[in-house]
């Protein structure tokens, strides 16, 4: 008796959607077959360059393969050291290695047609988070459970580049991140003790040239060389200095000679 | 300016009288924090004179003892417990912990066998 009753349920409902349902007009047929053929020629098509691209046995001899492709089959190219100078770290983070490898390769890729100078990607320590917690309420704590968490790093060092062509290697990065990898890094520029620039160096070369374009420092620069500017340095900070220099220079002697007194003796 | 004290998220659960406290605490906290961070700094600064020193001393010590950071305590997000929080980025109980971390909802966790 049920399984009568469910037939005939079914019965009905498909004969209501089939009287529902409109009949598809000869245009509606036509417009499907044409998308349909168009979608197979691109699909060909796109296969076609995939398989002239990365055929299935390729390797580095075979002529077929453009140069751009042929390159990641070696090693990732380095340009040549000027100065020395160090501007940048890299350190990449992940708790899988998959994605982590793939990063720090493709930043020494891109590094190099930026026109960064890079060095060989160095493997840091993992850090290792070990965790023990009891399966159970407290009474039944002899049975425990372990977890742990690792986390892989490499690091990249920058030498003697421009920032605008660091900026282009990060963007190109971010542009182009892997899901579960993280990228810390750290900045340097050098300068004299009076804030000037070095003349000379990568890193400092288009930074003054930014400065001295930048209408805020425009305006700031004659207000820091002013007399008011060194008015209130003096009231606030300078005496307080002074007393100290003070205090070091006589000091200084008492105690150089009460040293060699001891070592005479 | 980064904060200590970030809002505390009341748990989903139905709030208990604990998580209420810690909640009026962190706000009050928050509230009142760039009073303190610069009474600290003028009663420590050994160049300034020692009767600013002292005069910010005693305006931080007459605040009320609700609104200092040590007075927070980190709590569970899930159930509101203040017991046994996994620091670290996660900010669960271990019981919770423990039933996230074998359902693989935190990968970066693996479960080790020695």
């Amino acid at each position: 008796m049920i399984n009568s009753g469910f037939k005939s349920l079914n019965q009905i409902r498909l004969n209501s959607v089939s009287a529902v349902l409109a009949t598809p007009s000869q245009a509606m047929i036509q417009k499907f077959i044409d998308n349909k053929s168009l979608q197979t020629t691109s699909i060909n098509k796109l296969k076609s360059e995939l398989e002239r691209l990365y055929p299935k046995d390729a390797t580095y001899t075979s002529s077929d393969i453009p140069f751009n492709i042929k390159a990641l089959y070696f090693h990732p190219r380095i340009n040549a050291k000027t100065h020395n100078e160090k501007v940048a770290t890299l350190v990449f983070k992940s708790y899988e290695k998959d994605n982590l490898h793939f990063m720090a390769d493709f930043a020494m890729r891109a590094g190099f047609y930026a026109g960064c100078v890079l060095s060989e990607p160095l493997k840091l320590k993992t850090e290792r988070a070990l965790r023990t917690y009891n399966k159970s309420p407290f009474v039944h704590s002899k049975s425990k459970q372990n977890f742990f968490k690792l986390t892989r790093k490499i690091q990249i060092d920058v030498f003697d580049t421009a920032p605008e062509a660091l900026d282009l290697l990060l963007a190109n990065i971010v542009k182009y991140a892997k899901p579960g990898v993280a990228l810390e890094v750290e900045n340097y520029t050098k300068q004299t003790l009076e804030g000037n620039f070095i003349e000379g160096l990568p890193s400092n070369k288009y930074m003054a040239s930014a400065l001295a374009k930048d209408p805020l420092f425009r305006h700031i620069k004659p207000l820091a060389e002013s007399e008011l500017f060194l008015q209130f340095s003096q009231n606030s900070n300078i005496k307080i200095n002074e007393e100290v220099a003070e205090v070091k220079e006589d000091k200084k002697p008492e105690v150089i000679e009460a040293k060699k007194a001891e070592e005479e003796k | 300016m980064s904060t200590y004290a970030k809002l505390f998220r009341m748990p989903p659960i139905t709030p208990r009288w604990n998580t209420i406290k810690d909640n009026v605490k962190r706000q009050v906290f928050a509230e009142t924090e760039l009073e303190q961070r610069t009474l600290k700094s003028i009663s420590r600064n050994t160049l300034l004179p020692t009767k600013v020193r002292m005069q910010a001393q005693l305006q931080l010590s007459a605040m009320p003892k609700l609104s200092k950071m040590s007075q927070i305590r980190n709590r569970c997000v899930m159930t509101g417990t203040g017991r046994s929080v996994v620091g670290d980025g996660v900010k669960l109980n271990r019981i919770q912990f423990r039933t996230r971390a074998i359902s693989g909802e935190l990968p970066e966790y693996k479960i080790g066998g020695w």
